[in-house]
């Protein structure tokens, strides 16, 4: 099962972290495995 | 010229206890080390008095109701421990870390457990059975760097001595004027009236009658007299087998921390530490026709409650501020032992979410501080899912209104976005979560449902862990003295972890955990 969406992350001052999923239409490819890859790296 | 009967040196006696899994007594076969113990039954005598025309007070007495209760006191180790907890809170909850190697956590349960003890007093051939035994209060404290713990026991009736009251020469029917807390299997000794002392028999207990008097035996070679003693024999000094580890320390071996939350804590500098545990209970006592009667027919349980404290010599405001405030704070005592249970591989904290295809949540780093690693799920106002992590403490907030939007893909994808907690769909990652997914907050490794892993260390030394969720500083203050430190002297009582503007409380107040190499309480 396949869906596209996007997540969002922020760092709020107190050091909390904050994410949320962005959906994308359907019409739109998923995110590519290098971009995953990135979010991953910035952890 | 006088002999001795037997050594009346303290050392030779002994403590066993073994768990109760009904109201019936059991034989103890598990030995405990004790600095000394200080039970006591109390045969209440009631003195009569009376108007009866002379001068001469008309005195008498009558029998009271029999009390059975004090403390015991030892050192506290990584085994015989959970005992005690497990009398006071109820079976613990017990996982396997790894092979050979267990964590115990225990909770507030509605249903404290009891215990048999028998007790034996120096080198007497005979022991003192108490049973149905709760334990009421824990204090746990140091002394000279050894953790002490001082365990008050509330036995419910006690077996100390019967009397034969019929005379019997043969057969196997022997009838004593109490039989409650004697059981098949055990070694009665008959004593010789005149002197309390000199065995007439040694018979084994086949049956113990209902009707609380009546003892079925080993065939009675003997003559045995009205009045003679019946006893509990002392087990033989080759079965007193102890399974017990060194004591835990407090330097070098107790660290105290406090933080705005359990999970979230440093460690805190104390120059003394002292725990309390109460579990309250009350005796009742009833009609009857037999000796037995004299006890309790049955102790109610009631409220559990703990306080405690920590002490440092006054360089900060900090207790003050949060006594003025009543603030409340985590608060955690943590022992360890000096030597490893198993020698096992570090391992993270994980719990699994929903079926199959659902997703497991990780710490990112293997070690036991990944169990403080909490989540919480809540629904979201609106139709997005997202996560948070502050601290140690995750919360994910499940879309409102469209289930497809929290499948176990997305869970995973987003709670794996967030630092220190890894997240991995399970199966193809298709179940979707909704409100019936709604948790309470849970600590990774200690989920009540599906699979957990519980974080550990590599080679995970023993360890006894108390957790107060909600810890308040009682009043105290600083003075001034001549030619001294000042101390603060801490205390602090443990409170219910509620807090309605909160979603992340605990909703509880205690949990123990207990890390070591037993496998079952």
């Amino acid at each position: 099962m396949s869906q596209d969406f996007e997540i969002v992350k922020n760092v709020l001052e107190d050091g909390t972290e904050e994410v949320h999923v962005v959906m994308k239409a359907a019409s739109k490819k998923a995110p590519k495995d290098d971009e995953k890859e990135d979010k991953k790296g910035n952890k | 010229m006088y002999t001795q009967n037997f050594i009346s040196y303290s050392n030779y006696g002994y403590v066993a206890l073994k768990k109760q899994s009904t109201s019936s007594p059991v034989i103890p076969d598990q030995y405990l080390r004790v600095i000394n113990d200080k039970v006591i039954p109390s045969f209440n005598i009631i003195p009569i008095n009376e108007v009866a025309g002379s001068r001469e007070r008309m005195r008498n007495s009558v029998q009271g109701t029999i009390e059975v209760g004090g403390p015991l006191e030892f050192y506290v180790e990584e085994k015989m421990i959970g005992h005690f907890l497990r009398s006071v809170f109820g079976a613990p909850t017990t996982q396997t870390v790894t092979t050979g190697a267990y964590r115990h956590v225990f909770e507030v349960t509605t249903t404290p457990l009891t215990y048999t003890f028998d007790i034996a007093v120096a080198n007497a051939p005979w022991v003192h059975r108490f049973f149905n035994t709760y334990i009421t209060k824990l204090t746990f404290s140091q002394s000279d760097n050894a953790i002490k713990c001082s365990a008050e026991l509330m036995p419910t009736k006690a077996f100390i001595t019967a009397r034969v009251t019929t005379a019997a020469a043969s057969g196997t029917v022997l009838l004593v004027d109490q039989n409650a807390g004697l059981v098949a299997g055990d070694t009665i000794l008959v004593l010789d009236q005149t002197d309390s002392f000199t065995t007439k028999a040694t018979l084994t207990v086949s049956a113990v009658n209902a009707d609380g008097v009546t003892l079925t035996v080993s065939t009675i070679g003997a003559s045995l007299a009205v009045d003679d003693l019946v006893v509990i024999k002392r087990a033989a000094t080759s079965a007193v087998v102890y399974s017990q580890c060194q004591p835990f320390q407090f330097s070098n071996g107790t660290e105290v921390y406090t933080g705005a939350d359990i999970d979230n804590t440093a460690a805190r500098v104390t120059e003394d530490f002292g725990i309390e545990i109460n579990s309250e209970t009350e005796r009742h006592f009833g009609s009857g026709l037999t000796e037995g009667d004299r006890y309790p027919y049955a102790i109610v349980v009631k409220g559990y409650s703990a306080t405690g404290k920590l002490s440092k010599f006054f360089d900060s405001d900090e207790y003050l501020d949060k006594l003025r405030a009543n603030q409340r704070m985590g608060v955690r005592y943590f022992m360890q032992g000096t030597h490893y249970v198993v020698a096992n591989s570090a391992q993270k904290a994980r719990s699994n979410f929903g079926s199959t295809n659902g997703y497991y949540v990780e710490a990112a780093t293997a070690g036991k501080a990944g169990n403080d690693l909490n989540i919480t799920i809540v629904m979201n106002t609106i139709d997005t899912l997202a996560a948070s992590k502050s601290g140690n403490n995750i919360l994910l907030k499940l879309a409102n209104a469209t289930a497809a939007n929290n499948t176990g893909t997305l869970i995973a994808a987003i709670l794996d976005a967030l630092t220190g907690v890894d997240s991995t769909a399970n199966g193809d990652g298709s179940q979707t979560f909704t409100s019936a997914d709604v948790l309470p907050n849970t600590n990774l490794g200690f989920k009540s449902s599906g699979v957990n892993v519980v974080g550990a260390d590599a080679s995970q030394k023993p360890y006894l862990d108390f957790d107060f969720a909600s810890g308040n500083i009682k009043p105290f203050f600083v003075n001034n003295a001549d030619n001294s430190v000042v101390m603060q002297e801490v205390p602090l009582d443990f409170y219910y972890d509620e807090n309605c503007t909160n979603t992340q409380q605990k909703l509880w107040s205690t949990r123990v955990f207990l890390f070591n190499g037993v496998s079952s309480y």
